[in-house]
């Protein structure tokens, strides 16, 4: 058990490449840190360096009270879960959970014993004898989990473990993780790049871009108080609406609409120049399901109406030029590949989404008129794309 | 309908068309030649008369009155029991040794290479005159001050010295040996660092399993060959006069074979011979392939 | 980008390594060429030099590899020896490329049963038919000539065979079907798609045999006789003529000619040769 300290870790390869930029994060006894970011930016890195499979180029790593910068893999004491499992092919599924034990010249007996007990706990006392190739997915990757579990190792270390298995497995294993992290409490690390596992798995999680660090907080505060524009487009789906808006006086204006602000914040700085205002789809409701409440109404023209079910996506233009940043740019490219919203990327025009009640009536080509609620805006400056951030935090004071 | 039977006959014309040459060549050159070697392995025959049928004569000389061919028996097992694994064992190490080098590993490669396009009697000439009492090798040990064997001329030493210069010529084993290891999933080493494994550990528990295929490819070719193993020992014997030397320290399975066949015209005897080592071959074979699954390790449930 | 100095003990440890490993490789690389050397070295030695264990040739008598021409028929055992090389490599070839192909790209009743046995043939010693051979050989006196040699290697190699069906078993089906959609026949789609996409292998089967055949003793030394002999032959029997002990450097001289040809072509075609032997050994 113990703590995991990196401090200004870097590194690079080759001469150019920097993979990871000057980044520290301390993960405390315990935790469940989640490192996600699109690819590239340098999560999987991090991890490689954790476990002394690569080496920094720059900063030191902690772990416990020992600097462990320079040691190797092997004496780091930690277990990795890969991609891929890297099950070893040869060996049979009680081999492969024994195996780290058996290296340490763990008595015969013992090695039973804790693999027994390990594969009850996954559920795998049935194919002991079995060799990988026979396996499922989802059971090649409950062998992975059991072969890092079974040493008791001091962390966790998990790269993108889920990937792998199809929708409703990975759902499965997520709340499994969970239930072992839960009853282990092991500090884990562990690296994905899909936001949900991040937000439900997480005690925190680092948002990472181009290997620098863009956030450090926990899931809901990410989710609540983006840091800056990358955060907020890459963290929720669907992704934040982002509009450039006109400061006025008391009042925000983009497209047609002229908005009030929220109360707690002070934009004066941006008075009579704009700021990026960022809404997100679940902040827009249907104004004629939701009628209690008295707030400000946008109308609009849909376009498509996607409906799940549970919820339903109204997707409309509204008549104000998207915003394309370097970073919702880098945001967007990892989203357009793994999630099933479609982009309308017409050129010029600028697209959102209300996440509604299913009750909504609206259908394609209809009008739909959808209440906001200027307190849980979100605003950045337009130049920096940093969070304009607000004396009580958007969203917390509901 | 009919086009279509006619286009199956058509079809069946050309597969025949293309076998044709192997049809014949199977006919011609191994079933037919075969079976009459083995009828031949039961009679005595000199190309002059006729055969004439001796029954089990010839099996039974072979195992009851015929020193010599338990002799051969003997040196032709001691190069499969000794000189086979000998190969495969440095096989593995150069190839190891060339996917440690970081820096420079295609020289080397070529140069760990460049014996084995040697031909045979090429290299047995040259390792003759190298290990010849008089040669560089025994030269360099009286300069050293450790002992000279006479090597080909020992009945102690030839033996040893066909494996060195086998050893010499291994390099298509090792190259193959290179590809296997460089196709061992990087990863499994990885998570094996991880857990904690040495150096030894990850060869032992890894590499080798995974590599296991080649393994058993390279015995099974080694087994077959090692049978068959006559062109150096024919070459370093001194050839046709002095076949077996020295002191009968050289006489393989194929060289008493040859010389009953094609010195002494036994052509019998030779079919006889020829028939056991072919049964022993095709056994060894089997029982290797069938025990190699304890062993090997077969990828993808392959074969 | 400033880089973290390594503390001492890691970069030493590393430093060894690296020692270590290039010593292993020196090690052997010393033990593969020096074969070589003494073999070049005495080749171009005197006689009586060659003969007293000395490592250095003085003076250096390039004239040996002339007289190799006098002691031995040298150019005729060459001869022969391209002859008998050339012709199988040709026999071989294109005699195993068709039943490669019907063995891969054909579906036919029987097929499994055939790939089969080409490669039982394989484990298959040739003493056990070389006997009824040379009778036949005898018979109809092409003892003492090369075609016993050559012949058979126009009916299909199963090594070679073998190989090029792996080869030809990686190809796309899709293509043979758009040929045979295009209205091509069998054989055009053999020549004129399989065959050039199967090059590399093709390259690298014609070179194992070209090898095998230069290399062959056993044949040679059973069906040919001293007109018809190979470079392979003729140099061991001319090596017991002299008995050991005297001419080494002629011996060796005559050697590297042997040689030669082989180690030029291996630096011709070095590619061809490393992939054509990793092939050898994908069927494990």
């Amino acid at each position: 058990m113990a703590r995991i300290a990196l401090e200004g870790v870097t590194k690079v390869f080759g001469h150019e490449v920097i993979a990871v930029n000057d980044v520290s994060i301390e993960i405390g006894d315990g935790e469940f840190m989640v490192l996600v970011g699109p690819s590239g930016c340098g999560k999987s890195t991090i991890l490689r360096l954790l476990s002394g499979l690569d080496e920094v180029t720059d900063g030191e790593i902690w772990i416990g009270d020992k600097q462990v910068t320079d040691l190797p893999a092997k004496e780091r004491d930690l277990a990795m879960i890969f991609q891929n499992y890297a099950i070893y092919p040869h060996m049979t599924v009680a081999q492969n959970i024994g195996f780290g034990l058996k290296l340490r010249r763990t008595k015969k007996t013992t090695i039973q014993e804790r693999v027994l007990e390990v594969a009850q706990m996954l559920g795998l006392q049935e194919m002991l004898d079995r060799k990988p190739a026979t396996l499922s997915g989802g059971q090649r990757q409950r062998v992975a989990i059991g072969r890092a579990i079974v040493r008791d190792p001091v962390a966790f270390l998990m790269d993108e473990p889920l990937s792998n298995l199809d929708a409703k497995l990975r759902v499965q294993m997520r709340a499994e993780l969970a239930r072992i992290h839960a009853r282990l409490s092991r500090t884990t690390v562990y690296v994905t790049h899909d936001q949900v596992e991040a937000m439900t798995l997480g005690d925190r999680v680092a948002v990472l871009k181009d290997g620098v660090l863009q956030q450090l907080a926990s899931p809901q505060e990410v989710f609540r108080q983006p840091a800056n524009l990358f955060v907020a487009a890459f963290i929720g789906s669907p992704p934040m609406n982002l509009v450039e808006a006109k400061v006025g006086d008391g009042d925000i204006s983009f497209a047609d609409y002229r908005l009030p602000l929220p109360s707690g914040t002070d934009l004066s700085e941006y008075r009579n120049r704009s700021v990026i205002l960022g809404i997100r789809p679940s902040d827009l409701e249907d104004a004629d399901v939701w009628t209690g409440e008295n707030r400000p109404v946008i109308e609009a023209n849909v376009e498509i109406v996607e409906d799940l079910g549970t919820e339903m996506n109204v997707i409309f233009s509204i008549n104000a030029p998207p915003v394309v940043t370097e970073q919702t740019q880098a945001a967007e490219e990892d989203a357009s590949t793994e999630t099933g919203i479609p982009l309308i990327a017409s050129e010029g025009t600028n697209t959102f989404t209300a996440r509604v009640d299913p009750r909504c009536r609206a259908r394609s080509g209809s009008r739909v008129r959808l209440s906001v609620d200027p307190d849980r805006f979100h605003f950045f400056d337009p130049e920096t794309s940093t969070a304009v951030l607000s004396k009580h935090p958007a969203g917390l004071a509901s | 309908m009919r086009s279509k039977r006619r286009g199956r006959n058509t079809l069946r014309l050309v597969v025949l068309l293309f076998m044709a040459p192997w049809i014949i060549g199977f006919l011609g050159f191994i079933l037919y030649p075969m079976l009459s070697s083995l009828y031949f392995s039961f009679t005595k025959f000199n190309l002059l008369q006729t055969p004439q049928w001796v029954g089990f004569f010839n099996y039974r000389f072979m195992f009851a009155h015929d020193p010599n061919f338990w002799l051969a028996v003997r040196n032709t097992l001691w190069i499969i029991v000794f000189g086979i694994p000998i190969q495969i064992m440095f096989a593995i190490v150069a190839a190891v040794v060339l996917t440690r080098v970081r820096s420079g590993s295609g020289g080397y490669r070529t140069l760990f290479f460049l014996p084995t396009m040697v031909p045979t009697v090429a290299a047995a000439l040259g390792f003759l005159f190298l290990l010849d009492p008089s040669g560089p090798i025994d030269t360099i040990l009286r300069l050293v001050h450790l002992p000279q064997p006479l090597w080909f001329e020992s009945a102690h030493w030839s033996k040893p010295s066909l494996v060195g210069l086998g050893l010499w010529g291994v390099g298509d084993t090792m190259i193959i040996f290179l590809a296997a290891l460089l196709d061992v999933p990087k990863q499994l080493y990885e998570a094996a660092d991880i857990e904690g494994a040495g150096w030894w550990q990850k060869f032992r528990y890894i590499t080798l399993p995974m590599i296991s295929p080649v393994i058993f490819f390279s015995v099974i070719i080694g087994v077959i060959e090692g049978f068959q193993y006559f062109t150096e020992a024919f070459v370093v014997s001194g050839g046709d006069l002095s076949l077996g030397a020295p002191q009968g320290s050289l006489l393989f399975y194929t060289t008493w074979l040859y010389q009953q066949g094609f010195q002494y015209t036994n052509m019998g005897y030779a079919s006889a011979l020829a028939w056991l080592l072919f049964v022993v071959v095709m056994v060894c074979t089997v029982i290797l392939i069938k025990t190699s699954n304890r062993w090997v390790f077969y990828q993808g449930g392959f074969r | 980008m400033r880089q973290r100095p390594l503390p001492p003990e890691v970069r030493r440890q590393r430093f060894l390594m690296t020692v270590a490993n290039h010593s292993m490789a020196i090690v052997l690389a010393v033990v593969f060429v020096t074969p070589f050397i003494f073999i070049l070295a005495t080749a171009v030695m005197t006689r009586q030099q060659a003969l007293t264990g000395s490592f250095w040739p003085h003076p250096f008598v390039w004239g040996n590899f002339i007289k190799v021409f006098h002691f031995v028929p040298f150019a005729r055992y060459a001869w022969n020896t391209v002859v008998y090389s050339v012709l199988a490599t040709v026999g071989t070839v294109v005699s195993s490329i068709p039943v490669a192909y019907a063995l891969s790209r054909m579906s036919w009743r029987g097929r499994q049963v055939a790939f089969l046995l080409v490669l039982a043939t394989l484990a298959l010693p040739s003493q056990v038919t070389i006997v009824p051979l040379y009778i036949i050989f005898v018979r109809i006196h092409w003892i003492g000539t090369l075609k016993p040699l050559i012949l058979p290697t126009f009916f299909g190699d199963a090594f070679t065979i073998f190989l090029l069906r792996q080869f030809f078993m990686t190809i796309p089906e899709e293509l043979s079907e758009a040929a045979r959609v295009d209205g091509a026949s069998e054989f055009q789609i053999l020549t004129r798609v399989i065959v050039p996409l199967a090059k590399p292998a093709i390259m690298a089967v014609a070179l194992f045999q070209f090898l095998y055949s230069w290399n062959d003793f056993f044949g040679p030394l059973v069906f040919a006789n001293t007109h018809t002999w190979t470079l392979a032959v003729g140099l061991a029997e001319f090596s017991q003529v002299i008995h050991r002990s005297v001419l080494w450097n002629i011996q060796m001289a005559a050697s590297v000619l042997f040689m030669l040809p082989i180690i030029i072509l291996f630096f011709m075609a070095q590619r061809a040769f490393m992939e054509g032997v990793t092939l050898t050994g994908i069927k494990g």
